[in-house]
């Protein structure tokens, strides 16, 4: 079986890679991972002219050949053959961005002495021209000595004849001779930046037919976006927008979805007859997996947004806006973008900490991005809020409700906040981090992009409601079900999670919480959101007569217990690191178990004091 | 015979270098004008962290350079967002600190 021949696509970030890889490949993509680094490989099979078969691997972007953090790492050792599980590529497709020459030929440069054989891809040649920039490909394949062809990625131009180029690169002998000539022998590529800057400068110069200064509609949008009042106006304007539209947006799906749901159920209920299996199926499995599927319409909404605010350019105007903030907890304005994430979901945004250069700013992110309120909480904070805080208005269009829930969010910022400056001090001590960025051209998001990228969130999504999640609600069932409590005991203290949470509530009593609660913290281990699903399956399955729907449920809690616990329990949950997902993304972004296990300790610790401080609290006021 | 005339040339150039010199001295990216186009003077790598010397190199940051200071919050220690070549480039006020820069009315070599 012989492999296909490898094309590698390398750039410089923004230089429209995505785009173009997207414009080779079409659909026929696959994403997968390098072995023992977390980088996304995106890999895509392309037909050549004469049909032969060719595999395309999109690099992460990087600005030279040595690296600074670990996607460029894999980018580097791709290009030199030193990355596992990874052959040499038999070519390079290396991207430029025509309106950044000066900064994008220097990394040309030092991919194209490596000895591969070469093709650069000249993108957004359109852009450039409409920034009054007229350049000749022709001076540029005479200085590099390789083809250069004039593509504009999101219109497919220049795709075909950048098909024709590779069709007569791939298939010669391997040219390798030069590569084995720069790579040191610690993997390293020798050069020097600054001679080669200079060169590239020149060859830009040379290549540059006209430049008309044109006032560019870029300059204008900053004017505005990084204006010192308007910016941050803006900004929070834009976070406003988002978190209200995650709430008025969903309304209607999350009644489809739950309206599929209760039908599912009542259509098993009506099939089944009444016995284990049933009770498996709908209390077990229908009941948790539906109420977590019921928040995929928030957690989509939210992502839109960060999808389409990460596409336009948006992003790094607001981590330039945040980075003073950030500074003064010792983080750096990129720390901006994964915590932003982290309010959709922490792993996401965990993975997204790779951006961050310094590693000791990296892993303070990494420890306080569990601090930002995920749509995980959301089921938790809304059935509690819910059933204990009365729906009042307290100013005009401010009600009561609206504002706890607000409060907690609040309340996560700051913990996260204080968490990075404690930090800071203690165990991730250093130097201040730099704030270095390149600020890309702002550009329309692309529909097909954005929504490829909210489809891999879903499947992410529906496969961990359909995995872990219907698992453990089908332990969680097993668990409160046997062994079966004869008459006159309740089933939920009698089953073997009952006895398992007698020992638990001895710990967690002191901060007000009663057996149940104890109960549902052992499986919301698994995911935050399955703590209302465990208390919703204990009381179905305590009171057998009643119907366990979720006005049932609000009725239930409001029955059982007081307005202190039911506060201590929503402080808990700001705080306690209840995801086995994030714990395991933490584990393979640090390498380790150190980091893990040191973030589930202090974000306990945190949850055990905060809810201990609010139960007495709420006690002393009389509540 | 030849090394004199070398050291002619020299002496004729060093006085306008100096002067460039002691221009930049003065005036660093983090306290040029707001929309003045400047050129890169000196920049003091050694007061630099190494891995901010060297992504400044690769973003582009040189001698000779042209730059200009687009945006700066008001309220002083937010970051400068700077054109430098056709690229903007974010970066932290200490880093500016150590960057030269000589105002344009001299047109450029």
């Amino acid at each position: 079986m012989e492999l296909p021949p490898l094309v590698a696509m390398v750039g410089n970030p923004n230089a429209g890679k995505s785009a173009l890889f997207n414009a080779l490949t079409g659909a026929r993509q696959k994403v997968g991972n390098y072995p023992g680094v977390t980088v996304e490989r995106h890999s895509g099979r392309l037909a050549l002219e004469d049909g032969r078969p060719v595999e395309l691997v999109d690099l992460p972007g990087a600005y030279s050949l040595d690296p600074a953090s670990p996607d460029e790492r894999v980018t580097r050792d791709v290009v030199t053959g030193a990355q596992a599980g990874e052959r040499l590529p038999d070519a390079l497709l290396v991207v430029i961005d025509a309106s950044n020459l000066d900064n994008h030929l220097r990394f040309a440069m030092q991919l194209i002495a490596l000895g591969l054989p070469v093709v650069v891809a000249l993108n957004m040649v359109d852009l450039a021209e409409r920034d009054g920039l007229v350049l000749d490909p022709a001076v540029l394949e005479r200085e590099l000595g390789v083809p250069v062809v004039p593509t504009v990625a999101v219109r497919r131009r220049g795709i075909d004849t950048l098909r024709g180029q590779l069709t007569a690169l791939v298939g010669g002998a391997p040219a390798a001779a030069g590569m084995r000539r720069l790579r040191a022998s610690d993997g390293s590529v020798d050069d020097d930046i600054v001679t080669l800057q200079r060169r590239a400068r020149a060859i830009a110069a040379a290549a540059t037919v006209s430049e008309t200064p044109v006032r560019r509609w870029n300059h204008m949008l900053d004017s505005v976006a990084l204006h010192p009042l308007f910016g941050p106006v803006l900004l929070v304007a834009l976070l406003f927008v988002m978190f209200q539209a995650v709430f008025s947006w969903s309304e209607a799906p999350i009644g489809w979805i739950e309206g599929a749901f209760a039908a599912a159920e009542a259509w098993l209920k009506g099939v089944l007859p009444d016995g284990f299996l049933r009770s498996l199926l709908t209390d077990g499995v229908i009941a948790g997996v539906g109420a977590v599927v019921v928040f995929l319409p928030q957690i989509l909404i939210l992502f839109l947004f960060i999808l389409v605010l990460e596409a336009s350019g948006y992003m790094v105007r607001a981590a330039f806006l945040m980075d003073r903030l950030m500074a003064q907890v010792g983080l750096s304005g990129r720390a901006f973008i994964p915590l932003l994430s982290s309010f959709a979901c922490a792993v996401p945004g965990i993975m997204a900490t790779r951006t961050i250069e310094d590693e000791k700013d990296r892993l303070t992110t990494i420890l306080i991005a569990p601090l930002m309120t995920c749509s995980a909480r959301l089921p938790v904070y809304t059935i509690i809020i819910g059933a204990f805080i009365p729906s009042r208005q307290v100013l005009p269009f401010v009600g009561l409700q609206g504002l706890v829930l607000f409060a907690l969010y609040l309340l996560g910022i700051v913990g996260a906040f204080v968490a990075a400056l404690l930090l800071r001090r203690t165990v991730t001590k250093g130097e201040s981090s730099g704030f270095m960025m390149e600020m890309p051209k702002y550009q329309m998001p692309r529909l097909r992009d954005v929504g490829l990228g909210l489809w891999s969130r879903t499947e992410i999504f529906l496969k961990r409601a359909g995995t872990t999640i219907a698992l453990t609600t089908v332990v969680l069932w097993a668990l409160l079900s046997f062994p079966q409590a004869p008459a006159g005991q309740r089933q939920v203290d009698y089953s073997i999670a009952g006895r398992v949470a007698d020992g638990l509530e001895k710990v967690v009593r002191p901060i007000g919480f009663n057996h149940d609660i104890a109960l549902a913290l052992i499986p919301a281990m698994a995911a935050r959101e399955v703590a209302v699903a465990a208390i919703g399956t204990a009381y179905a399955i305590d009171d057998v007569e009643d119907d366990a729907g979720e006005q049932g449920l609000v009725e239930k809690l409001r029955g059982r217990w007081s307005l202190p616990t039911a506060l201590a329990f929503l402080m808990w949950f700001v705080f306690a690191p209840q995801c086995i997902s994030t714990i395991a993304v933490t584990r393979r972004e640090t390498n380790g178990w150190r980091w893990p296990l040191f973030m589930i300790g202090y974000l306990f610790a945190a949850a055990y004091v905060m809810a201990g401080i609010t139960y007495w609290l709420a006690v002393a006021a009389g509540l | 015979m030849h090394a004199p005339y070398t050291e002619t040339v020299t002496a004729i150039r060093s006085p306008r270098h100096t002067a460039a010199h002691h221009a930049a001295d003065s005036l660093t990216l983090e306290t040029l004008p707001r929309r003045r186009s400047a050129t890169v003077g000196a920049i003091e790598w050694a007061r630099l962290a190494s891995p901010e010397a060297r992504r400044l190199r690769e973003l582009g940051f040189d001698e000779g350079v042209a730059i200009e200071v687009l945006h700066r919050s008001r309220l002083g220690g937010g970051p400068i967002a700077c054109r430098i070549g056709r690229m903007t480039v974010a970066l932290r006020r200490a880093v500016a600190r150590a960057i030269s820069v000589s105002p344009d009315p001299l047109p450029a070599e």
